[in-house]
C-alpha cells in the first residue's frame, strides 16, 4: 500500500505517519508533501493508493489540491485530515470527491476504520 | 445565515479552555489542563504560537505561550519524544504552530453554531514582544498543560467585544 501524506507541518506529517503504523499499516510505503502543489507532483511520481491531506496549507490548499486532481482525471482515493471538521466542510469535502474527513485530534481507531475501508 | 446571538468573550474563553483540555489529553498525552487564573496585560516577552480567527462579525487571535523549555516540552509531547531527546528549534516552532492550530480547530467546532462564518488562519510562531496594532481587548489565561506552565492568549478586536 502506498500512502501520500500532504501537510505543511512536518510535525503533523510525523504524527500521521506514526498513526498509520499504529493502525497496523506497518508495510505501507509513505511519501510526504508539504502543500497541494507538491502533492500534485507526488501523485504523478509516487502513484499512491490513497492521499491523506491537510485542508489549510499555503501555496495550494487541500480542497484546491483535490479539485486539481479530479479535474485532471485522477480519481485516487482522497481523505482529509484537518483541524476544522465542521459539517459544512465535511459536506464540501464529500461533494468534491473526498472519501472522508478526519478531524484533529484523531485516534488510531479512526485511522484503522478509514484506511481499512480503502485497502480491503 | 448568521444568527443574532452575541458571542461574548466568555464564550470564546470557554471554547478555548475546553479545546485545550481536549488537546492536552488526546494529542499530548497529559492527564489534562488546568486554568490557574486570568491576567489583563500582555506580557512583554513571549515564546509560542498564535493563529488568527476571523468571521464576518468577529476578529480574534488565540495563542499559546510558555518559555523556551516549556515549548520544547510541549513539542516533545506532540511528537511522542522522550524528555531526554533533543528537539531542534524548527521542529519546536512547527510543533507549537500545530498545537495552536488544533486548539483553534476545536474552538471553531465549538463556536460554529454561533459563528458560522468563522475561519482559521495559518499559525505563526513568535518569540519576543507582542504588540497588537489595533484597539484590542485581551485576556491572558494562566494554565498548566501536564508539567508545563503556559499562557493562553485571547485577543479580540475591540469592535468584536
Amino acid at each position: 500500500m502506498k500512502i501520500l501524506v500532504v501537510d505543511d507541518s512536518k510535525a503533523m506529517r510525523m504524527i500521521v505517519k506514526r498513526t498509520i503504523r499504529q493502525a497496523g499499516f506497518n508495510e505501507a510505503a509513505v511519501e510526504e508533501a508539504s502543500n497541494g502543489v507538491e502533492g500534485l507532483a507526488a501523485v504523478k511520481s509516487f502513484m499512491p493508493d490513497i492521499v491523506l491531506s491537510d485542508w489549510n496549507m499555503p501555496e495550494m490548499n487541500g480542497l484546491e489540491f483535490l479539485k486539481a486532481l479530479r479535474s485532471g482525471g485522477n480519481d485516487v482515493p482522497f481523505g482529509f485530515i484537518t483541524t476544522e471538521g465542521t459539517p459544512e466542510m465535511k459536506a464540501t469535502a464529500h461533494d468534491e470527491g473526498a472519501l472522508f474527513l478526519i478531524s484533529k485530534p484523531f485516534t488510531v481507531e479512526t485511522f484503522q476504520e478509514k484506511l481499512s475501508a480503502v485497502v480491503k | 445565515m448568521i444568527n443574532n446571538v452575541i458571542v461574548k468573550k466568555s464564550a470564546w474563553q470557554k471554547a478555548i479552555a475546553d479545546s485545550l483540555q481536549e488537546v492536552a489529553v488526546t494529542l499530548l498525552g497529559f492527564e489534562g489542563s488546568s486554568v490557574l487564573g486570568y491576567e489583563k496585560m500582555i506580557p512583554e516577552n513571549v515564546t509560542g504560537a498564535h493563529v488568527a480567527m476571523v468571521s464576518l462579525r468577529d476578529s480574534l487571535n488565540i495563542g499559546i505561550f510558555s518559555d523556551e523549555a516549556g515549548c520544547q516540552t510541549l513539542a516533545r509531547a506532540l511528537l511522542a519524544m522522550e524528555s531526554s531527546e533533543d528537539i531542534g528549534t524548527e521542529d519546536m516552532r512547527d510543533a507549537m504552530g500545530e498545537i495552536i492550530n488544533i486548539i483553534a480547530g476545536g474552538v471553531k467546532r465549538r463556536m460554529v453554531e454561533d459563528e458560522p462564518t468563522i475561519k482559521v488562519g495559518l499559525p505563526v510562531f513568535l518569540s519576543g514582544m507582542m504588540c497588537p496594532l489595533r484597539n484590542v481587548d485581551s485576556s491572558i489565561v494562566n494554565v498548566t498543560l501536564g508539567p508545563v506552565s503556559a499562557r493562553l492568549f485571547l485577543i479580540l478586536d475591540a469592535e468584536s467585544v
